[in-house]
């Protein structure tokens, strides 16, 4: 980590945050539309990080997701399919923007 | 679409890794608790103690706990029957673990994450909804006892300080 002096955490933190907004921004998905849940993710991403290297995604067990390589690193190799079915992804970081815009009109009701 | 606070615990009968039936008829209590949950979460498996703590507590002030797994068993055989008998075993979950292979129960209530806490009073009306605390990584770092507030205060004839809370885990493997 380049963050020399840093917490580890913090650095993870802000890593995996730049991820997230970068991945939002280029690609075609939106953040879960509830602030705290997009929140836990990211943390548990970042313990992921700090702990095991790589960002596992939090919502899986992380020694079974060890043993899928890179599948289970976020962006998570089934998170399209998952995007695709649901709405969004297992972990509820990423979302289409078309459930997105569905919760944003059910809030308002 | 989310159940609405103060609407009615949608009916059930659904197989327990006790090898019965359970159904809202049966439950007994002055508080129903019912707790969607699941096998393979990390979510689930943090707070799985504090569940078995929270049911065990709150036995003897008459309410009722109950766990309930839906997730789509063909995708996650960790969360079949079988399996969800192992770790009630394991775990001694001293309430009823539920299987609702058919997700009605789960979809009705509107859950979207494991765990996710429902309060019914005793007219089974819902009175509280969301997550247990605040912090599943470190019990002892919790400053918010959301759901053992809400408990609290129900017993107490009051209503929830808090009545709705977002829950965070897992989200739910939907067929």
């Amino acid at each position: 980590m380049s963050d020399e002096g840093t917490d580890p955490k913090d650095a993870a933190l802000l890593r995996v945050r730049k991820f997230v907004a970068t991945y939002v921004a280029k690609g075609k998905y939106g953040l879960y539309p509830e602030e705290a849940v997009v929140e836990n993710v990211v943390q548990g991403l970042a313990e992921n990080l700090v702990a095991h290297g790589r960002m596992y995604c939090p919502c899986a067990d992380v020694e079974d997701s060890k043993s899928k390589g890179s599948a289970m690193v976020c962006p998570c190799t089934p998170h399209h399919e998952d995007i695709a079915r649901q709405g969004y992804c297992d972990c509820a970081l990423f979302a289409s923007r078309d459930f997105v815009a569905e919760e944003r009109l059910r809030k308002k009701k | 679409m989310a159940l609405e606070l103060l609407a009615p615990c949608p009916p059930f009968d659904l197989p327990g890794t006790d090898d019965r039936n359970h159904s809202l008829a049966g439950v007994k209590g002055k508080l129903f608790v019912l707790l969607v949950s699941c096998n393979h979460c990390p979510y689930v498996i943090a707070y799985e103690p504090r569940m078995v703590a929270l049911a065990n507590e709150y036995a003897a002030r008459d309410v009722a706990f109950m766990a309930v797994n839906a997730n789509d068993a063909t995708r996650y055989p960790d969360d079949g029957l079988q399996p969800m008998k192992a770790r009630a075993r394991e775990r001694g979950f001293p309430f009823p673990y539920v299987r609702d292979d058919s997700q009605a129960l789960v979809r009705t209530l509107g859950a979207r994450f494991t765990p996710e806490a429902y309060v019914f009073d005793e007219a089974r009306k819902l009175r509280y909804h969301g997550r247990i605390d605040d912090n599943h990584r470190d019990a002892a770092r919790v400053t918010s006892h959301d759901l053992k507030n809400a408990l609290d205060a129900l017993l107490d004839g009051k209503d929830p300080p808090v009545l709705e809370t977002t829950a965070f885990g897992c989200s739910i493997k939907w067929k």
